[in-house]
């Protein structure tokens, strides 16, 4: 990879990999350390990675940071100013639902909420996703649609409340 | 692809990953048209996936890597701009250098040692001095006031004689003639400065083992027999320091000089080139 394809990389996957961090670690400045990382491992090795695989290297090498991140510090549960960051960057149909679907999300724990964000934002297949994140695609099938399930049943639950 | 009530969560779950083929799609969409009532439960589902959302990376610029820059600057140019440093100057130690280094060096300790026994032997009789000066209460004021009529036969006498300390026949020390003729002042009775009983020529000073013993630990008898068994009141020391009396009776001042004879500094140094040439030698 040269110089030249690292740039389009960056063009390209910058800003869904910052994405996929922020929304999984809510903080911003720890989510563009992450990034940062990221990019940096990608320059590192870029003699090893295909320009092809290039935004599935990234992931994985954020995500593995990601959970690094979590475990040292032990942020498992979203801060108050993860909401203020994503509100204010997202667009919505429906500002309700995405409220909702929000505080949803929030209460899956680290793998399914890291598993519905690669399918819904990124829209990698399982397979792909599995290679992210270290998970068969069978596994990938059966945590996401448990991740659905409960999302679904989350979502019914606060509308009725809401309503 | 055969879907019915019992299977059609799953295949709901893949449809709204988008992970069926577009056959299986039509499939699914078939079912629902077929079944109206699972409409609700699809739709359900699809509110479970979040809208694509508009987050911007601010750093980007930070993450680009540049090019190496392809620069017209002449080579002269670019030496130019380099920082000019010192040369270095390797010296090359041979056999040669190294036996001047160590006989330099060795010459250097030989003098600070000199220097030290020196002060060391001038301190101790200084010592012994002052205390044979209070022990005897003497008036160190008055006698330099009468040593210092430079005329006196005495003093000048003092001044020009060799004392040779012997014990058992033995030459143990030569002391020099006094350049201070104050030097002669510590042991002796000012009242009566009798020159009679001071040694005019060149004269050797037996010592007994117990006066040598009081010698070297610096307490100095009033009396030390001489070579003929008299008695003598005073006794000389000549010496290489100059006494400054201060206003306190008890308290003076001495000024030691060091002379180096160079005739004997090159001596040492030709023995010292003699013992690294032979050493040269032996290695060969």
């Amino acid at each position: 990879m040269r110089e030249i394809e690292f740039n389009q990389c960056v063009d390209e996957c910058a800003n869904s990999v910052y994405r996929f961090i922020l929304k999984n670690i809510g903080q911003v400045e720890d989510a563009q350390d992450i990034v940062q990382t990221a990019f940096e491992k990608l320059w590192v090795n870029r003699d090893k990675v295909e320009p092809l695989k290039a935004k599935s290297y990234l992931f994985t090498v954020a995500y593995h940071q990601m959970i690094d991140h979590i475990r040292k510090e032990k942020k498992l549960s979203i801060k108050d100013n993860y909401e203020e960051a994503v509100i204010k960057a997202t667009y919505q149909k429906d500002p309700e639902l995405k409220q909702l679907l929000l505080a949803a999300i929030n209460e899956l724990n680290p793998t399914q909420k890291s598993l519905v964000l690669l399918k819904d934002y990124e829209g990698y297949s399982y397979l792909e996703i599995g290679e992210i994140m270290n998970l068969s695609e069978s596994q990938v099938k059966v945590y996401l649609h448990r991740a659905r399930i409960f999302l679904k049943e989350k979502l019914v639950h606060l509308e009725k409340v809401a309503s | 692809m055969n879907i019915n009530e019992t299977n059609y969560e799953y295949y709901f779950f893949l449809y709204i990953d988008k992970e069926l083929s577009p056959a299986e799609n039509t499939a699914v969409e078939n079912f629902i048209a077929l079944h109206p009532t699972y409409a609700d439960e699809l739709d359900q589902l699809k509110k479970t996936i979040q809208a694509p959302e508009n987050i911007l990376f601010e750093h980007k610029a930070l993450l680009y890597r540049l090019p190496a820059m392809e620069s017209n600057i002449s080579p002269d140019f670019k030496n130019k701009l380099y920082k000019k440093e010192a040369r270095l100057f390797k010296v090359k130690f041979n056999n040669r250098t190294k036996a001047a280094l160590l006989s330099v060096a060795a010459l250097f300790v030989l003098l600070i040692g000199y220097r030290f026994i020196e002060t060391s032997s001038v301190s101790s009789i200084n010592t012994a001095v002052s205390n044979s000066a209070k022990a005897n209460g003497k008036n160190l004021s008055r006698t330099k006031a009468a040593l210092e009529k430079k005329n006196d036969p005495a003093i000048n006498a003092l001044t020009s004689t060799t004392k040779r300390i012997k014990f058992s026949g033995k030459i143990i020390k030569d002391l020099a003639p006094a350049r201070i003729s104050m030097a002669a002042i510590t042991m002796k009775e000012t009242t009566d400065l009798n020159t009679s009983s001071i040694p005019i020529s060149n004269e050797t000073i037996s010592l007994t083992p117990l006066d040598l013993q009081a010698y070297q630990i610096n307490q100095l008898p009033n009396e030390i027999a001489l070579g003929n068994n008299k008695k003598a009141t005073e006794h000389v020391f000549p010496t290489t320091y100059q006494v400054v009396d201060t206003e306190e009776e008890d308290r003076s001042i001495y000024i030691a000089n060091l002379e180096i004879d160079a005739a004997a500094l090159r001596g040492i140094s030709r023995r010292f080139n003699a013992l690294f040439k032979k050493n040269k030698s032996e290695n060969k």
